[in-house]
């Protein structure tokens, strides 16, 4: 066995250090700059606004929330997700990946007709932090551009995949003129939990303007969903979606917001 | 002499490394018998629970999955079809059949018409046998190369069909294939999109 560690030792002392720190990339001029700075919520001082009009909540005192869902369409998930939404009367924003719309258009479809809403989830799905500027702004045009045929109108929101994001890539997608959209309540619907943890984590960080992130591709989710709008729907809270609930918090005139120092 | 030793030493120290590493590796799921196995516990030997392998279905609705399978699986003449997902929600039922576009044991896959065929038995099928489906979605994938994968698999046709519609296309039984999909939004996805 000591001759394992040896060899081990031996490799480790061959590799090169990788750095401690990483150079930020500046970046390009052709960047449309920032909008405004940082925007808290007066209440709790909580992220509302980013500087390039990222969303993580829309600050409101009307109880609204909007559902959002990434990743698909899925077959056999999507349908079942909207039965129990057109069911309920409840819309919903869909953050949809170009390739798997590409494969599965009469799911898309689907979703227009049912009355909910459509944003730009990049067309690979790719992790954006790893890509080249041209490339992350390959990524959300092409999603974009190719849902477009589905609304008729142009795609206005966006989401980074995975929610991993670095300033390039909220200035790219605020120069290419998306909103990107994060969330104030998700229950990490992805990992291995029950649905009723799904139901509790929802409720938990429910408050007026949330915007929830679920997963389209979950069984725990479509089967905690009905317990979700039941308990929500009890609270007073009515559903919206994003492009809606921005309007109703007044999203083009954050200046009423205090600023951060 | 001594040199012999010393590496007769280390290829026994190598091998039990190597064995003990084999041994620690689990059966996959699909091979593993469904037989009771025995653990110790704190209140001393139980019996584990079985676990019957059944790789081709999801595990919602285990029962109905388990019958679409035997119902879709024989009416094709390839048998390929992969897996099959069925959700059984207070009397809405929705389902998922995903086959394989590539001819099972060949380097071949299957031509448009092939596709359209076997889409549309799995269709009938499902509506005909099992009542309560609602929707289901057929789509047929081919395996990605492994240089070049980022996923297992692509999806090169599909289509997703409601039991409305197959009730209004039953009326007209001289409906060609392509017809038939067509009325679905059957959708054609090449293989050579790019990734």
């Amino acid at each position: 066995m000591l001759h394992l560690f040896a060899m081990l030792a031996a490799v480790l002392m061959t590799t090169p250090m990788l750095p401690r720190t990483h150079t930020v990339t500046p970046l390009p001029r052709f960047l449309t700059p920032p909008v405004s700075r940082e925007i808290l919520d007066p209440e709790d001082g909580s992220l509302t606004y980013g500087p390039y009009g990222q969303v993580w909540r829309v600050p409101m005192q009307r109880r609204e929330i909007a559902l959002t869902f990434d990743d698909g369409p899925y077959p056999f998930y999507t349908p079942l997700l909207l039965h129990v939404l057109e069911r309920s009367g409840v819309p919903a924003t869909f953050f949809i990946v170009g390739r798997s719309a590409q494969e599965f258009p009469a799911l898309v479809r689907r979703i227009v007709v049912g009355g909910n809403e459509l944003g730009d989830h990049t067309f690979n799905h790719y992790t954006l932090t790893g890509l080249s500027d041209y490339q992350i702004a390959y990524q959300i045009a092409a999603g974009g551009a190719f849902l477009q045929q589905f609304t008729g109108q142009p795609v206005t929101l966006f989401r980074p995949p995975h929610g991993r994001y670095n300033q390039h890539v909220v200035a790219i997608a605020h120069t290419l003129g998306f909103k990107t959209i994060f969330w104030s309540d998700s229950p990490d619907d992805v990992k291995n939990i029950s649905p009723d943890i799904v139901v509790s984590r929802v409720l938990y960080y429910a408050r007026p303007g949330a915007i929830v992130l679920m997963h389209s591709g979950q069984y725990k989710t479509i089967e905690a969903l009905p317990e979700i709008i039941y308990r929500l729907r009890a609270a007073g809270y009515s559903f919206v979606t994003v492009s809606q609930l921005l309007r109703d918090g007044n999203y083009d005139q954050p200046a009423q917001w205090p600023i951060k120092p | 002499m001594k040199r012999l030793k010393v590496a007769a030493v280390l290829a026994a120290i190598f091998l039990s490394a190597v064995s003990a590493a084999l041994a620690s590796v689990a059966p996959s799921a699909i091979t593993q018998p469904a037989v009771h196995r025995v653990f110790s516990g704190p209140r001393g030997l139980f019996p584990a629970p079985v676990r019957r392998p059944v790789p081709w279905i999801e595990g919602v609705t285990p029962p109905l999955e388990d019958r679409l399978f035997g119902a879709t699986y024989r009416v094709l003449p390839n048998h390929n079809v992969l897996k099959v997902y069925v959700f059984n929600a207070g009397g809405y039922e929705s389902a998922g059949i995903r086959f394989s576009a590539r001819v099972p044991h060949t380097a071949r896959d299957l031509t448009e018409t092939e596709l359209d065929r076997e889409a549309v038995q799995l269709i009938r099928t499902t509506f005909a046998q099992f009542p309560d489906v609602q929707t289901v979605d057929i789509w047929a994938t081919i395996p990605v190369a492994q240089s070049q994968a980022t996923t297992k698999e692509s999806t090169v046709f599909s289509v997703s069909a409601d039991r409305a519609t197959y009730v209004a296309l039953r009326a007209g039984r001289d409906l060609s294939d392509d017809q038939f999909l067509d009325a679905f939004g059957r959708v054609w996805v090449s293989p050579e999109v790019p990734q």
